[in-house]
Protein backbone atom coordinates (compact mmCIF):
# COMPACT_ATOMS: atom_id res chain seq x y z
CA UNK A 1 0.00 0.00 0.00
CA UNK A 2 2.67 2.70 1.15
CA UNK A 3 4.31 1.41 -2.28
CA UNK A 4 1.46 2.27 -4.16
CA UNK A 5 1.06 5.81 -2.78
CA UNK A 6 4.87 6.54 -3.52
CA UNK A 7 5.33 4.48 -6.95
CA UNK A 8 3.79 6.52 -9.74
CA UNK A 9 0.39 5.82 -9.66
CA UNK A 10 0.43 4.84 -13.67
CA UNK A 11 3.99 3.91 -13.87
CA UNK A 12 3.83 1.27 -16.74
CA UNK A 13 5.87 -1.55 -14.95
CA UNK A 14 3.93 -2.66 -12.42
CA UNK A 15 6.53 -2.85 -9.68
CA UNK A 16 4.30 -2.00 -6.78
CA UNK A 17 2.86 -5.52 -6.91
CA UNK A 18 6.58 -7.26 -7.70
CA UNK A 19 6.51 -10.27 -5.43
CA UNK A 20 10.61 -9.66 -5.16
CA UNK A 21 9.41 -6.27 -2.88
CA UNK A 22 8.63 -8.16 0.03
CA UNK A 23 11.85 -10.38 -0.33
CA UNK A 24 13.83 -7.26 -0.83
CA UNK A 25 12.44 -5.21 2.06
CA UNK A 26 13.11 -7.93 4.34
CA UNK A 27 16.51 -8.80 2.98
CA UNK A 28 17.45 -4.97 3.25
CA UNK A 29 15.43 -4.60 6.70
CA UNK A 30 18.10 -7.08 7.81
CA UNK A 31 20.91 -5.61 6.05
CA UNK A 32 19.96 -2.07 7.21
CA UNK A 33 20.08 -3.65 10.91
CA UNK A 34 23.25 -5.65 10.82
CA UNK A 35 25.24 -2.10 9.50
CA UNK A 36 23.74 -0.56 12.52
CA UNK A 37 24.93 -3.26 14.98
CA UNK A 38 27.99 -3.10 13.58
CA UNK A 39 28.13 0.56 12.55
CA UNK A 40 27.57 0.99 16.50
CA UNK A 41 30.03 -1.37 17.46
CA UNK A 42 32.73 0.32 15.59
CA UNK A 43 31.59 3.70 17.31
CA UNK A 44 31.76 1.96 20.82
CA UNK A 45 34.89 0.65 20.58
CA UNK A 46 36.55 3.84 19.20
CA UNK A 47 34.63 5.81 22.38
CA UNK A 48 36.02 3.19 24.45
CA UNK A 49 39.48 3.67 23.41
CA UNK A 50 39.46 7.11 22.96
CA UNK A 51 38.52 7.04 26.88
CA UNK A 52 41.41 4.73 27.27
CA UNK A 53 43.58 6.67 26.11
CA UNK A 54 42.53 10.30 27.78
CA UNK A 55 42.46 8.87 31.22
CA UNK A 56 45.39 6.25 31.30
CA UNK A 57 47.97 7.06 28.85
CA UNK A 58 48.24 10.34 29.99
CA UNK A 59 48.90 8.61 33.52
CA UNK A 60 51.40 6.61 35.15
CA UNK A 61 50.83 4.62 38.43
CA UNK A 62 53.94 4.59 41.54
CA UNK A 63 53.54 1.94 44.32
CA UNK A 64 56.06 2.28 47.57
CA UNK A 65 55.81 -0.70 48.99
CA UNK A 66 55.60 -0.81 52.93
CA UNK A 67 59.33 -0.32 54.58
CA UNK A 68 59.97 -4.15 56.20
CA UNK A 69 61.10 -2.31 59.62
CA UNK A 70 58.95 -0.55 61.94
CA UNK A 71 59.13 3.25 60.99
CA UNK A 72 58.18 6.16 62.51
CA UNK A 73 55.35 8.30 61.10
CA UNK A 74 58.12 11.41 60.48
CA UNK A 75 59.83 8.83 59.04
CA UNK A 76 57.34 7.38 57.01
CA UNK A 77 56.25 10.56 55.55
CA UNK A 78 60.21 10.99 54.71
CA UNK A 79 60.20 8.01 52.88
CA UNK A 80 57.24 9.21 50.94
CA UNK A 81 57.92 12.57 50.64
CA UNK A 82 61.05 11.92 49.20
CA UNK A 83 59.21 10.10 45.80
CA UNK A 84 56.51 12.55 45.92
CA UNK A 85 58.97 15.21 45.32
CA UNK A 86 61.51 13.61 42.78
CA UNK A 87 57.99 12.95 40.40
CA UNK A 88 56.81 16.36 40.78
CA UNK A 89 60.33 17.65 39.81
CA UNK A 90 60.60 15.36 36.56
CA UNK A 91 60.33 17.30 33.27
CA UNK A 92 56.26 16.98 31.77
CA UNK A 93 54.96 16.02 34.76
CA UNK A 94 51.26 18.22 36.02
CA UNK A 95 50.26 16.54 38.94
CA UNK A 96 51.46 13.83 41.35
CA UNK A 97 48.66 13.02 43.77
CA UNK A 98 48.54 10.48 46.41
CA UNK A 99 46.03 7.96 46.80
CA UNK A 100 43.81 8.31 49.78
CA UNK A 101 43.22 5.85 52.15
CA UNK A 102 39.57 5.77 51.57
CA UNK A 103 40.28 5.25 47.42
CA UNK A 104 42.80 2.61 49.01
CA UNK A 105 39.87 0.90 50.41
CA UNK A 106 37.18 0.94 47.65
CA UNK A 107 39.73 -0.46 45.51
CA UNK A 108 40.73 -3.47 47.87
CA UNK A 109 36.74 -3.94 48.83
CA UNK A 110 36.57 -6.55 46.64
CA UNK A 111 39.46 -8.50 47.81
CA UNK A 112 39.55 -7.79 51.33
CA UNK A 113 35.46 -7.15 52.14
CA UNK A 114 33.84 -3.57 52.32
CA UNK A 115 33.94 -4.13 56.14
CA UNK A 116 37.97 -4.78 56.87
CA UNK A 117 39.98 -1.48 58.20
CA UNK A 118 43.05 -1.55 55.75
CA UNK A 119 45.37 1.10 58.06
CA UNK A 120 46.47 -1.70 60.20
CA UNK A 121 47.48 -3.43 57.40
CA UNK A 122 50.88 -3.63 55.66
CA UNK A 123 49.41 -1.73 52.48
CA UNK A 124 52.09 0.06 49.94
CA UNK A 125 51.00 3.45 48.82
CA UNK A 126 49.86 4.62 45.24
CA UNK A 127 50.67 7.87 43.49
CA UNK A 128 48.74 8.56 40.31
CA UNK A 129 51.17 10.84 38.34
CA UNK A 130 49.80 12.75 35.54
CA UNK A 131 52.12 13.55 32.72
CA UNK A 132 51.27 16.83 30.41
CA UNK A 133 52.50 15.02 27.03
CA UNK A 134 54.21 11.98 25.26
CA UNK A 135 57.67 12.96 26.16
CA UNK A 136 57.80 11.67 29.28
CA UNK A 137 60.62 9.04 29.47
CA UNK A 138 59.80 6.42 31.45
CA UNK A 139 63.02 4.13 31.10
CA UNK A 140 65.06 7.32 32.54
CA UNK A 141 62.49 7.89 35.24
CA UNK A 142 62.82 4.35 36.25
CA UNK A 143 66.05 4.15 36.03
CA UNK A 144 66.92 7.10 38.68
CA UNK A 145 64.30 6.28 40.65
CA UNK A 146 65.51 3.01 41.31
CA UNK A 147 68.81 4.60 42.48
CA UNK A 148 66.92 6.81 45.05
CA UNK A 149 63.91 4.98 46.12
CA UNK A 150 64.80 1.35 45.40
CA UNK A 151 60.98 0.72 47.98
CA UNK A 152 59.22 2.46 45.00
CA UNK A 153 58.34 1.19 41.58
CA UNK A 154 56.69 2.52 38.15
CA UNK A 155 53.07 0.65 37.20
CA UNK A 156 53.26 1.40 33.62
CA UNK A 157 50.14 1.75 32.21
CA UNK A 158 51.39 1.50 28.48
CA UNK A 159 52.09 -2.20 27.81
CA UNK A 160 48.57 -3.60 28.84
CA UNK A 161 47.11 -0.60 27.15
CA UNK A 162 49.09 -0.83 24.06
CA UNK A 163 47.78 -4.61 23.78
CA UNK A 164 44.32 -3.37 24.55
CA UNK A 165 44.51 -0.61 21.61
CA UNK A 166 45.77 -3.75 19.21
CA UNK A 167 42.66 -5.37 19.98
CA UNK A 168 40.66 -2.32 19.60
CA UNK A 169 42.17 -2.15 16.46
CA UNK A 170 41.27 -5.26 14.99
CA UNK A 171 37.87 -5.11 16.34
CA UNK A 172 37.49 -2.04 14.02
CA UNK A 173 38.79 -4.23 11.28
CA UNK A 174 35.99 -6.54 11.55
CA UNK A 175 33.60 -4.28 11.99
CA UNK A 176 34.47 -2.38 8.90
CA UNK A 177 34.33 -5.87 7.25
CA UNK A 178 31.49 -6.20 8.12
CA UNK A 179 30.26 -3.46 6.66
CA UNK A 180 31.48 -3.57 3.63
CA UNK A 181 30.13 -7.63 3.11
CA UNK A 182 26.95 -6.35 3.92
CA UNK A 183 26.56 -3.30 1.40
CA UNK A 184 28.03 -6.36 -0.98
CA UNK A 185 24.79 -8.40 -0.28
CA UNK A 186 22.98 -5.34 -0.64
CA UNK A 187 24.05 -4.34 -3.78
CA UNK A 188 24.09 -7.50 -5.31
CA UNK A 189 20.54 -8.36 -4.05
CA UNK A 190 19.06 -5.42 -5.72
CA UNK A 191 21.14 -6.14 -8.64
CA UNK A 192 19.60 -9.24 -9.52
CA UNK A 193 16.64 -9.06 -8.36
CA UNK A 194 16.05 -6.24 -11.09
CA UNK A 195 17.15 -8.33 -13.53
CA UNK A 196 14.91 -10.90 -12.21
CA UNK A 197 12.20 -8.42 -12.34
CA UNK A 198 13.52 -7.27 -16.14
CA UNK A 199 12.90 -10.67 -17.09
CA UNK A 200 9.66 -11.09 -15.94
CA UNK A 201 8.15 -7.60 -17.16
CA UNK A 202 9.97 -8.38 -20.56
CA UNK A 203 7.10 -7.95 -22.80
CA UNK A 204 5.82 -4.27 -21.14
CA UNK A 205 9.49 -3.51 -21.87
CA UNK A 206 9.46 -4.21 -25.16
CA UNK A 207 6.31 -2.29 -26.06
CA UNK A 208 7.81 0.42 -24.33
CA UNK A 209 11.26 0.38 -26.45
CA UNK A 210 8.42 0.05 -29.54
CA UNK A 211 7.03 3.30 -28.45
CA UNK A 212 10.54 4.79 -28.12
CA UNK A 213 11.76 4.85 -24.41
CA UNK A 214 14.88 4.40 -23.75
CA UNK A 215 16.63 2.80 -21.09
CA UNK A 216 16.60 5.49 -18.75
CA UNK A 217 12.85 5.79 -18.77
CA UNK A 218 12.54 2.22 -18.12
CA UNK A 219 15.47 2.62 -15.57
CA UNK A 220 13.99 5.14 -13.81
CA UNK A 221 10.73 3.32 -12.67
CA UNK A 222 12.72 0.68 -10.77
CA UNK A 223 15.06 3.44 -9.17
CA UNK A 224 11.86 4.88 -8.03
CA UNK A 225 11.10 1.42 -6.47
CA UNK A 226 14.34 1.15 -5.28
CA UNK A 227 14.21 4.07 -3.46
CA UNK A 228 10.87 3.69 -2.17
CA UNK A 229 12.28 0.06 -0.65
CA UNK A 230 15.31 1.14 0.56
CA UNK A 231 14.43 3.90 2.78
CA UNK A 232 11.47 1.84 4.25
CA UNK A 233 13.86 -1.12 4.84
CA UNK A 234 16.15 1.59 6.25
CA UNK A 235 13.49 2.78 8.47
CA UNK A 236 12.74 -0.90 9.39
CA UNK A 237 15.63 -1.61 10.24
CA UNK A 238 17.55 1.21 12.06
CA UNK A 239 13.98 1.29 14.42
CA UNK A 240 15.12 -2.61 14.63
CA UNK A 241 18.59 -1.76 16.27
CA UNK A 242 17.39 0.90 18.44
CA UNK A 243 15.37 -1.62 20.14
CA UNK A 244 17.85 -3.88 20.22
CA UNK A 245 20.53 -1.20 21.81
CA UNK A 246 17.07 -0.38 24.14
CA UNK A 247 17.26 -4.27 25.37
CA UNK A 248 20.88 -4.40 25.78
CA UNK A 249 21.15 -1.48 27.29
CA UNK A 250 18.69 -3.10 29.98
CA UNK A 251 19.88 -6.20 30.40
CA UNK A 252 23.38 -4.91 30.71
CA UNK A 253 21.67 -1.91 33.60
CA UNK A 254 23.65 -3.47 36.60
CA UNK A 255 26.86 -4.02 35.01
CA UNK A 256 28.04 -0.61 33.40
CA UNK A 257 30.98 1.56 34.74
CA UNK A 258 34.47 -0.56 35.17
CA UNK A 259 37.13 -0.82 32.55
CA UNK A 260 34.96 0.84 29.52
CA UNK A 261 33.04 3.12 31.41
CA UNK A 262 29.60 4.59 30.35
CA UNK A 263 28.45 2.92 27.17
CA UNK A 264 27.17 5.55 25.01
CA UNK A 265 26.63 7.38 21.14
CA UNK A 266 28.27 10.46 20.71
CA UNK A 267 25.28 12.99 18.32
CA UNK A 268 27.91 12.24 15.18
CA UNK A 269 27.30 8.76 15.93
CA UNK A 270 23.64 8.92 16.30
CA UNK A 271 23.68 11.06 13.18
CA UNK A 272 25.59 8.78 11.12
CA UNK A 273 23.02 5.92 12.50
CA UNK A 274 19.87 8.05 11.27
CA UNK A 275 21.69 8.99 8.26
CA UNK A 276 21.53 5.35 7.12
CA UNK A 277 17.68 4.64 5.50
CA UNK A 278 18.03 7.57 3.09
CA UNK A 279 21.80 6.06 2.19
CA UNK A 280 20.52 2.84 2.13
CA UNK A 281 17.77 4.53 0.07
CA UNK A 282 20.22 6.24 -2.67
CA UNK A 283 22.22 2.91 -3.02
CA UNK A 284 18.79 1.01 -3.76
CA UNK A 285 17.95 3.42 -6.47
CA UNK A 286 21.23 3.94 -7.98
CA UNK A 287 21.81 0.16 -8.15
CA UNK A 288 18.53 -0.90 -9.54
CA UNK A 289 19.05 2.26 -12.25
CA UNK A 290 22.39 0.64 -13.16
CA UNK A 291 21.41 -2.61 -13.21
CA UNK A 292 18.50 -1.55 -15.95
CA UNK A 293 20.74 0.02 -18.21
CA UNK A 294 23.02 -2.66 -18.02
CA UNK A 295 21.23 -5.40 -18.34
CA UNK A 296 18.63 -3.80 -20.88
CA UNK A 297 21.56 -3.09 -23.34
CA UNK A 298 22.88 -6.33 -23.28
CA UNK A 299 19.42 -8.69 -23.46
CA UNK A 300 17.25 -5.73 -25.75
CA UNK B 1 3.66 18.55 -39.95
CA UNK B 2 5.18 20.94 -42.60
CA UNK B 3 6.73 18.61 -45.18
CA UNK B 4 10.20 19.39 -45.93
CA UNK B 5 10.02 19.07 -50.07
CA UNK B 6 13.54 18.17 -50.23
CA UNK B 7 13.37 15.42 -47.74
CA UNK B 8 9.92 14.42 -49.07
CA UNK B 9 12.20 13.25 -52.11
CA UNK B 10 13.74 10.54 -50.05
CA UNK B 11 11.83 7.34 -49.30
CA UNK B 12 10.54 7.25 -45.71
CA UNK B 13 11.61 3.49 -45.57
CA UNK B 14 13.64 1.50 -47.97
CA UNK B 15 14.47 -1.82 -47.35
CA UNK B 16 17.01 -3.13 -49.76
CA UNK B 17 17.60 -7.15 -50.67
CA UNK B 18 16.36 -8.06 -47.09
CA UNK B 19 15.20 -11.41 -45.89
CA UNK B 20 14.14 -12.46 -42.70
CA UNK B 21 14.63 -15.44 -40.58
CA UNK B 22 13.87 -16.87 -37.24
CA UNK B 23 16.64 -18.74 -35.66
CA UNK B 24 17.26 -21.51 -38.09
CA UNK B 25 14.03 -21.69 -39.62
CA UNK B 26 13.44 -21.32 -43.15
CA UNK B 27 13.48 -17.41 -44.27
CA UNK B 28 9.78 -15.89 -44.19
CA UNK B 29 10.87 -13.33 -46.82
CA UNK B 30 13.79 -13.77 -49.22
CA UNK B 31 15.55 -10.67 -50.51
CA UNK B 32 12.64 -7.94 -50.39
CA UNK B 33 13.13 -4.86 -51.98
CA UNK B 34 10.39 -2.11 -50.87
CA UNK B 35 10.41 1.85 -50.83
CA UNK B 36 7.80 3.72 -49.41
CA UNK B 37 7.49 7.41 -50.37
CA UNK B 38 6.85 9.97 -47.70
CA UNK B 39 3.08 10.53 -47.28
CA UNK B 40 1.96 7.15 -49.26
CA UNK B 41 -0.12 4.47 -47.96
CA UNK B 42 -0.50 0.53 -48.58
CA UNK B 43 -2.56 -1.82 -47.88
CA UNK B 44 -0.49 -4.91 -47.12
CA UNK B 45 -1.82 -8.36 -47.85
CA UNK B 46 -0.79 -12.05 -47.79
CA UNK B 47 -2.07 -14.95 -46.67
CA UNK B 48 -1.99 -15.76 -42.85
CA UNK B 49 2.02 -16.80 -42.39
CA UNK B 50 3.21 -15.19 -45.21
CA UNK B 51 5.58 -12.70 -43.12
CA UNK B 52 3.01 -9.23 -43.24
CA UNK B 53 3.82 -8.92 -38.92
CA UNK B 54 7.27 -9.76 -39.59
CA UNK B 55 7.50 -6.80 -42.61
CA UNK B 56 5.92 -4.26 -40.26
CA UNK B 57 7.94 -5.06 -37.19
CA UNK B 58 11.36 -4.85 -39.39
CA UNK B 59 9.79 -1.36 -40.05
CA UNK B 60 9.07 -0.67 -36.59
CA UNK B 61 12.65 -1.61 -35.34
CA UNK B 62 12.47 -4.12 -33.44
CA UNK B 63 13.37 -7.10 -35.70
CA UNK B 64 16.65 -7.26 -37.11
CA UNK B 65 16.86 -8.71 -40.95
CA UNK B 66 19.23 -11.49 -41.48
CA UNK B 67 20.54 -9.73 -44.17
CA UNK B 68 20.43 -6.85 -46.21
CA UNK B 69 19.72 -3.09 -45.09
CA UNK B 70 17.05 -0.80 -43.64
CA UNK B 71 16.81 2.42 -43.97
CA UNK B 72 13.70 4.27 -41.91
CA UNK B 73 13.68 8.18 -42.12
CA UNK B 74 17.00 8.30 -43.54
CA UNK B 75 19.05 6.39 -41.29
CA UNK B 76 20.22 3.00 -42.12
CA UNK B 77 18.96 1.11 -38.89
CA UNK B 78 21.82 -1.20 -39.10
CA UNK B 79 24.66 1.30 -37.67
CA UNK B 80 21.90 3.56 -35.55
CA UNK B 81 22.93 3.74 -31.71
CA UNK B 82 20.33 2.48 -29.39
CA UNK B 83 19.37 6.11 -28.35
CA UNK B 84 19.00 6.94 -32.24
CA UNK B 85 16.73 3.97 -32.55
CA UNK B 86 14.30 5.11 -29.29
CA UNK B 87 14.06 8.57 -30.72
CA UNK B 88 13.54 7.19 -34.69
CA UNK B 89 10.67 4.77 -32.36
CA UNK B 90 9.01 7.92 -31.11
CA UNK B 91 7.72 8.85 -34.72
CA UNK B 92 6.45 5.39 -35.64
CA UNK B 93 2.80 4.39 -34.34
CA UNK B 94 2.33 1.01 -34.07
CA UNK B 95 -1.34 -0.98 -33.78
CA UNK B 96 -0.39 -4.61 -32.85
CA UNK B 97 -2.20 -7.74 -34.45
CA UNK B 98 -2.56 -8.70 -30.81
CA UNK B 99 -2.86 -5.27 -29.24
CA UNK B 100 -0.17 -5.43 -26.89
CA UNK B 101 -1.76 -2.96 -24.27
CA UNK B 102 -0.49 -2.93 -21.20
CA UNK B 103 -3.30 -5.12 -19.40
CA UNK B 104 -2.88 -3.45 -15.77
CA UNK B 105 -3.24 0.14 -16.70
CA UNK B 106 -6.64 2.39 -17.41
CA UNK B 107 -7.39 2.84 -21.43
CA UNK B 108 -6.50 6.69 -20.41
CA UNK B 109 -2.80 5.64 -19.24
CA UNK B 110 -2.26 3.23 -22.05
CA UNK B 111 -2.99 5.95 -24.69
CA UNK B 112 -0.93 8.25 -22.56
CA UNK B 113 2.48 6.47 -22.49
CA UNK B 114 3.53 7.44 -25.70
CA UNK B 115 3.40 10.80 -24.58
CA UNK B 116 5.02 10.02 -21.24
CA UNK B 117 7.81 8.64 -22.85
CA UNK B 118 7.79 11.92 -24.35
CA UNK B 119 7.93 13.62 -21.34
CA UNK B 120 4.89 15.76 -21.77
CA UNK B 121 3.21 17.74 -19.19
CA UNK B 122 0.36 15.66 -17.51
CA UNK B 123 -2.40 18.67 -18.05
CA UNK B 124 -1.12 18.34 -22.48
CA UNK B 125 -1.82 14.77 -21.97
CA UNK B 126 -5.08 14.79 -20.44
CA UNK B 127 -6.15 17.31 -22.79
CA UNK B 128 -4.88 15.20 -25.86
CA UNK B 129 -6.00 11.70 -24.52
CA UNK B 130 -9.11 12.71 -23.77
CA UNK B 131 -10.02 14.28 -26.75
CA UNK B 132 -8.84 11.00 -28.62
CA UNK B 133 -10.51 8.65 -26.66
CA UNK B 134 -13.61 10.43 -27.39
CA UNK B 135 -13.01 10.77 -30.83
CA UNK B 136 -12.70 6.95 -30.98
CA UNK B 137 -15.89 6.71 -28.91
CA UNK B 138 -14.32 5.48 -25.62
CA UNK B 139 -15.35 8.35 -23.02
CA UNK B 140 -16.69 6.47 -20.80
CA UNK B 141 -14.43 3.27 -21.16
CA UNK B 142 -11.48 5.41 -20.63
CA UNK B 143 -11.04 4.69 -16.29
CA UNK B 144 -11.42 0.92 -16.82
CA UNK B 145 -8.70 -1.01 -16.50
CA UNK B 146 -7.36 -2.27 -19.75
CA UNK B 147 -8.03 -6.23 -19.39
CA UNK B 148 -11.91 -5.50 -18.69
CA UNK B 149 -12.02 -4.05 -22.00
CA UNK B 150 -13.91 -5.69 -25.21
CA UNK B 151 -11.92 -6.84 -28.00
CA UNK B 152 -13.06 -4.24 -30.11
CA UNK B 153 -12.80 -1.76 -26.97
CA UNK B 154 -8.82 -2.85 -27.21
CA UNK B 155 -8.63 -2.27 -30.68
CA UNK B 156 -9.55 1.22 -29.90
CA UNK B 157 -6.84 1.71 -27.10
CA UNK B 158 -4.24 0.24 -29.67
CA UNK B 159 -4.96 2.41 -31.95
CA UNK B 160 -5.56 5.30 -29.84
CA UNK B 161 -1.69 4.96 -28.69
CA UNK B 162 -0.90 4.09 -32.07
CA UNK B 163 -1.98 8.16 -33.15
CA UNK B 164 -1.78 9.96 -30.21
CA UNK B 165 2.01 11.15 -31.06
CA UNK B 166 0.56 11.96 -34.85
CA UNK B 167 3.22 9.88 -35.99
CA UNK B 168 5.58 10.39 -39.00
CA UNK B 169 4.45 6.73 -40.39
CA UNK B 170 1.77 4.59 -38.94
CA UNK B 171 2.02 0.75 -39.02
CA UNK B 172 -1.21 -1.09 -38.56
CA UNK B 173 -1.86 -4.80 -38.13
CA UNK B 174 -5.09 -5.73 -39.01
CA UNK B 175 -6.37 -3.09 -37.11
CA UNK B 176 -9.97 -3.15 -38.06
CA UNK B 177 -10.59 -6.89 -37.23
CA UNK B 178 -12.24 -6.65 -33.87
CA UNK B 179 -14.75 -3.53 -34.49
CA UNK B 180 -18.19 -3.16 -36.28
CA UNK B 181 -18.18 -2.04 -39.59
CA UNK B 182 -19.35 1.89 -38.37
CA UNK B 183 -16.57 2.08 -36.02
CA UNK B 184 -14.37 0.24 -38.49
CA UNK B 185 -14.72 2.96 -40.83
CA UNK B 186 -14.39 5.87 -38.47
CA UNK B 187 -10.98 4.36 -37.76
CA UNK B 188 -10.09 4.30 -41.67
CA UNK B 189 -11.34 7.63 -41.89
CA UNK B 190 -8.16 8.28 -39.04
CA UNK B 191 -5.88 6.99 -40.78
CA UNK B 192 -7.09 8.94 -43.89
CA UNK B 193 -7.00 11.80 -41.96
CA UNK B 194 -3.03 11.34 -40.53
CA UNK B 195 -2.31 10.35 -44.03
CA UNK B 196 -3.72 13.80 -45.73
CA UNK B 197 -1.86 15.44 -43.05
CA UNK B 198 1.29 13.78 -43.84
CA UNK B 199 2.00 10.40 -42.08
CA UNK B 200 2.99 7.17 -44.35
CA UNK B 201 0.08 4.81 -43.47
CA UNK B 202 0.67 0.84 -44.02
CA UNK B 203 -2.12 -0.98 -43.16
CA UNK B 204 -1.84 -5.03 -42.87
CA UNK B 205 -5.29 -6.80 -43.03
CA UNK B 206 -7.09 -9.79 -44.56
CA UNK B 207 -10.22 -7.78 -45.15
CA UNK B 208 -10.56 -7.82 -49.40
CA UNK B 209 -13.72 -5.22 -48.52
CA UNK B 210 -11.69 -3.44 -46.73
CA UNK B 211 -9.16 -2.67 -49.47
CA UNK B 212 -11.84 -2.58 -52.36
CA UNK B 213 -13.58 0.00 -50.07
CA UNK B 214 -10.80 2.02 -49.88
CA UNK B 215 -8.72 3.14 -53.28
CA UNK B 216 -4.95 2.31 -52.71
CA UNK B 217 -2.18 0.82 -53.56
CA UNK B 218 -1.61 -2.62 -52.26
CA UNK B 219 2.08 -4.84 -51.20
CA UNK B 220 1.49 -8.28 -51.73
CA UNK B 221 3.48 -10.99 -50.00
CA UNK B 222 3.55 -14.48 -51.69
CA UNK B 223 6.61 -16.97 -52.11
CA UNK B 224 8.71 -15.19 -49.69
CA UNK B 225 8.59 -12.58 -52.25
CA UNK B 226 6.62 -8.86 -52.59
CA UNK B 227 4.17 -7.52 -55.18
CA UNK B 228 3.23 -4.59 -55.71
CA UNK B 229 -0.43 -3.73 -56.81
CA UNK B 230 -0.99 -0.27 -57.71
CA UNK B 231 -4.79 1.50 -56.68
CA UNK B 232 -7.44 -0.32 -58.09
CA UNK B 233 -8.86 2.79 -59.52
CA UNK B 234 -8.10 6.26 -59.70
CA UNK B 235 -8.15 8.38 -57.12
CA UNK B 236 -11.18 9.93 -56.71
CA UNK B 237 -10.29 13.74 -57.53
CA UNK B 238 -11.96 15.17 -54.32
CA UNK B 239 -10.55 12.93 -52.03
CA UNK B 240 -6.70 14.06 -52.83
N1 LIG C 1 9.04 -14.79 -33.18
C1 LIG C 1 8.99 -15.76 -34.09
N2 LIG C 1 9.76 -16.87 -33.97
C2 LIG C 1 9.75 -17.86 -34.88
N3 LIG C 1 8.99 -17.83 -35.96
C3 LIG C 1 8.19 -16.76 -36.17
C4 LIG C 1 8.15 -15.67 -35.24
N4 LIG C 1 7.29 -14.74 -35.69
C5 LIG C 1 6.81 -15.24 -36.85
N5 LIG C 1 7.33 -16.43 -37.14
C6 LIG C 1 7.06 -17.23 -38.34
O1 LIG C 1 7.23 -16.40 -39.45
C7 LIG C 1 6.21 -16.63 -40.40
C8 LIG C 1 5.51 -15.31 -40.72
O2 LIG C 1 4.84 -14.86 -39.59
P1 LIG C 1 4.05 -13.49 -39.56
O3 LIG C 1 3.53 -13.31 -38.19
O4 LIG C 1 4.95 -12.43 -40.09
O5 LIG C 1 2.88 -13.78 -40.60
P2 LIG C 1 1.60 -12.89 -40.90
O6 LIG C 1 1.60 -12.65 -42.37
O7 LIG C 1 1.56 -11.71 -40.03
O8 LIG C 1 0.44 -13.87 -40.52
P3 LIG C 1 -1.06 -13.52 -39.98
O9 LIG C 1 -1.83 -13.02 -41.14
O10 LIG C 1 -1.56 -14.83 -39.49
O11 LIG C 1 -0.89 -12.53 -38.91
C9 LIG C 1 5.28 -17.65 -39.79
O12 LIG C 1 5.57 -18.90 -40.38
C10 LIG C 1 5.62 -17.68 -38.33
O13 LIG C 1 5.51 -18.98 -37.84
MG1 LIG D 1 0.41 -11.10 -38.52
Amino acid sequence: MKNSVMLNRHAELPLNKDKANLFLEIMMAITVFLFAVALSGYFLVDTVVNKWNQNIAGSLTVQIMPSETELTEDEANLRLNKVITFFENRPNVSKVVLVSEQQMQQLMSPWLGADTDITDLPMPKLLDVYLENENFDYEKTAAELKELAPYASIDDHRIWLHRLLELAASVKTVAVSVLLMILAVCVLSIFYATCTSLGIYKDIIAILHIMGAQDGYIAKQYARRGFVIGLFSGVVGLLLALLSFRFLAYMSADMEQGLIGNLSLTAANWLALCSLPPITACISMATAYYAVTKTLRKIM
Amino acid sequence: MPINKAISEEPIVDIQNVSIRYGSNPEVLSDIKLSLARGSFHFLTGKSGAGKTSLLSLMYLALKPSLGTVTVFGTNVGFASRDTMALMRRRIGVVFQDFRLLEHLSAYDNVAVPLRIRGMDEAEISKRVKELLHWVELDTSMDKICSTLSGGEKQRVAIARAVINRPDMLLADEPTGNVDDDIAQKLMKLFIELNRLGTTVVIATHSQELINAYNYPRIHLENKGLKIFPALRRVISNEK
